[in-house]
């Protein structure tokens, strides 16, 4: 299906119709179905959206992550001109070494618990991005001076992350790291080849909210004093708010809804966006409403029209005959709901108030699912 | 709100320590206090939230009530009754009027179990006949807004969010007075967690349950708790009336917990506390800074803060605090105090800071 997608002014990594599906022993699954997104240089774009919506799986395409078969991947993905998906592994890995970085949920298992921070992160600075380097090769730069200026290097990285005591952290092993230090690490690490796309993926969730807060404040800045492009995703909209600068709502694995971060949470449009901030508790003690009633889709039979149609207080016979429009607003919004078809009325599109409404106080009807 | 029979649960001066060994011979070389002191009553009806980070204390206090662990020092006392370090008869009879529901949904149902057959346990060690038991089942599946397909279900057919409801019949099972909610939606998204917490509401008002809300998610206290402490350390830094903790947050701890909170609209922004972050993270409960706890993270501490421990202290009549710069003593030695305590200063005068162990004292 083709979609009038709004891009990003100069996009670093664009994603077009991707398609993802699984083979199971119950069926083939299609996860991912048609997701457009791009992300600008210097821009920093989140992926929102619950469990199960496609988030992590929209990010392991890009990288290449997921085992085919069974994952089958279909799409375009431009990463500065360079068609990703058509690169032979060793192409893709100098690519992705060199120029990507990712930074995962959980800071424990993303670094090898058997080598001190201070070895893993020289083995990036020296050997990132670099699968196939030959023994003699490895043994030359393992041992000669390269090592210190690489260790240099690392140790240099690790102050601009704010490690306390970085001298004696390289000689720690991760199971002698707080939570919040191995994640200023991994952060480093990620840092040390100077990429120009960051991948952080539900970055500090599993932290504190205090250490939480420290690590988004020092992203913030790290992103604007290496000009990085980052695709972050989450499913916390507090967190999208704070720091990104255009967010992508997902939902069943489409994007539902795009808009510049600002818009978004001011003048939230699908149904399903709506639902989801109404949702959040409000510091304020304003009422929140009580969530969006049934679950996300069975993949392996997706609904056939507008995904989020069966759970939808405002879905009409319409909404099941045919996926929606990306309908597009100004300014890189767009929203994939047919209540923002140019012949319904103003007056007819639902506000958040009347989402909140909608899913505050239900009768005491019995509901087969969360 | 029936205040008329005072307070269901009363802890007073509780302590949990863990030993740690070490030697050859494992001897008691320290402990861990992961609970250091912790006093609160929630009266018949009311919920009480207890906030803080991990580490600080909150699930042991809640383990410690329900007799999982064996308290080191303090009191509990539960209905009037000393409920201390309980005897196994009194855990039998105890057990059927509080009730725990945890934090992973999936790992506190057995797997190999219907829904039914974990939903008629209670039942059965209440002795409910047999005969009966099916009925109540799916009566209490109904409470929790689910209906009867789920007697023959097992856990790994439903969602996180149905498995918390299952939970929650379960503790309901047996007509508990209090609830003791360990986390029971941070493993559950937003749109789920609206929906558990709408059912908890609604199920407080229908059988005048008292909760003990454990959680660190702020913003979810604000409309369910009526109180709210704030705990640091294993010990409690801060307590009064939700609406007054929020708006007016007085220890530096409970204003950097509310600021540190990632909110969606502008009005929250402006209502969060000037954003203070934080030095560092939360020390080892072996290893408890000297003097008042929070001092090494303080953004304001002075010299007083690492010699001398404040104490728990009502600050105008309302909330109690324990900082020192809410005790006029210490006042002077801070060289920057945030705007509430500064509003102390001049609303209250003199009588600003109760500190009752200064006037013993003096």
């Amino acid at each position: 299906m083709k979609l009038d997608e709004p891009v990003a002014t100069d996009p670093l990594l664009t994603v077009k119709d991707l398609e993802v599906g699984f083979e199971s022993f119950d069926g083939f699954a299609e996860v991912i179905d048609g997701v457009n997104l791009s992300i600008g240089k210097g821009e920093v774009v989140t992926i929102a959206g619950e469990t199960g919506c496609g988030k992590s799986v929209t990010m392991k395409s890009i990288l290449r992550l997921l085992n085919q078969p069974p994952a089958r991947v279909n799409g375009e993905i431009t990463f500065d001109g360079t068609e990703l998906l058509s690169l032979s592994d060793s192409e893709f890995e100098r690519v992705k070494g060199q120029r990507m970085s990712l930074v995962f949920q959980d800071p424990m298992s993303s670094l090898n618990p058997t080598f001190t921070i201070g070895e893993q992160l020289t083995d990036t600075a020296q050997f990132g991005g670099d699968s196939d380097t030959g023994v003699i090769e490895f043994f030359r730069r393992k041992f000669s001076s390269e090592r210190d200026e690489a260790r240099e290097r690392v140790l240099e990285m690790l102050r601009e992350v704010q490690m306390p005591d970085p001298e004696n952290i390289m000689d720690s092993y991760p199971s002698q790291l707080s939570g919040g230090m191995r994640q200023r690490a991994l952060i480093a690490q990620a840092l040390l080849n100077e990429p120009d796309l960051l991948i952080a993926d539900e970055i500090g969730t599993a932290l504190d909210v205090t250490i939480h807060d420290q690590i988004l404040d020092l992203l913030k800045d790290l992103i604007e004093e290496h000009d990085l492009s980052v695709l972050m995703i989450t499913h916390n909209l507090g967190v999208a708010r704070q720091v990104s600068d255009r967010v992508y709502v997902m939902y069943g694995g489409r994007i539902v809804e795009t808009a510049p971060t600002e818009e978004l949470f001011e003048n939230p449009k699908h149904p399903y966006t709506q639902g989801l901030i109404a949702s959040i508790p409000r510091l304020t003690g304003d009422e929140m409403a009580e969530g969006i009633d049934g679950s996300i889709p069975e993949y392996l039979d997706p609904p056939r029209g507008c995904r989020f149609a069966p759970r939808c207080p405002y879905a009409t016979a319409e909404c099941e005959q045919g996926r929606p429009e990306m309908y597009q607003g100004t300014n890189q919004s767009g929203v994939e709901c047919i209540l923002y078809d140019e012949t319904v009325e103003l007056s007819d599109r639902p506000t958040v108030e009347e989402t909140r409404s909608h899913m505050t106080r239900r009768s005491g009807s019995l509901m087969g699912d969360d | 709100m029936t205040d008329m029979s005072g307070s269901l649960l009363a802890v007073d001066g509780l302590k949990k320590y863990f030993p740690v060994k070490g030697g050859i011979i494992k001897r008691t070389t320290d402990h861990v206090k992961a609970v250091d002191g912790v006093s609160f009553d929630i009266e018949r009806g009311q919920t009480l939230a207890l906030i803080g980070e991990s580490g600080s204390g909150k699930s042991t206090v809640a383990r410690t009530i329900i007799g999982l662990h064996r308290a080191t020092d303090g009191t509990v006392e539960f209905d009037g009754e000393d409920i201390t370090n309980a005897t196994d008869e009194q855990l039998a009879r105890l057990r059927s009027r509080i009730q725990m529901v945890f934090q992973d949904p999936t790992s506190s149902l057995n797997p190999r179990r219907t829904i039914g057959k974990s939903l008629a346990v209670p039942l059965k060690a209440r002795g409910v006949p047999k005969s009966e038991r099916r009925d109540r089942v799916i009566d209490l599946l109904e409470r929790v807004e689910l209906n009867d397909e789920y007697w023959n279900k097992y856990p790994h057919e439903l969602s996180g969010g149905q498995k918390q409801r299952v939970n929650i019949a379960r503790a309901l099972a047996v007509e508990p007075d209090l609830l003791l909610l360990d986390e029971p939606t941070s493993a559950l998204d937003v749109s789920v967690q609206a929906k558990i917490i709408a059912l908890l509401e609604d199920l407080q008002e229908e059988f005048d349950l008292t909760y003990l809300f454990i959680t660190h998610d702020l913003s979810l206290v604000r409309n369910f708790a009526d109180e709210t402490a704030v705990m640091y350390l294993g010990e409690i830094q801060e307590r009064g009336v939700t609406e007054e903790v929020f708006q007016r947050p007085r220890h530096p701890y409970s204003r950097a917990l509310l600021s540190a909170i990632p909110v969606t609209t502008e009005e929250e922004e402006a209502y969060k506390p000037r954003h203070e972050p934080l030095r560092g993270e939360i020390p080892s409960p072996r290893d408890v800074p000297s003097g008042c706890r929070f001092h090494t993270r303080c953004p304001y501490s002075t010299d007083a803060c690492s010699a001398e421990e404040p104490t728990f202290a009502t600050v105008d009549s309302g909330p109690s605090v324990r900082c020192h710069i809410y005790d006029e003593s210490y006042r002077d030695e801070f060289d920057e105090i945030p705007e509430v305590a500064v509003e102390a200063i001049t609303d209250g005068g003199g009588t600003a800071a109760k500190h009752t162990e200064r006037d013993v004292e003096q």
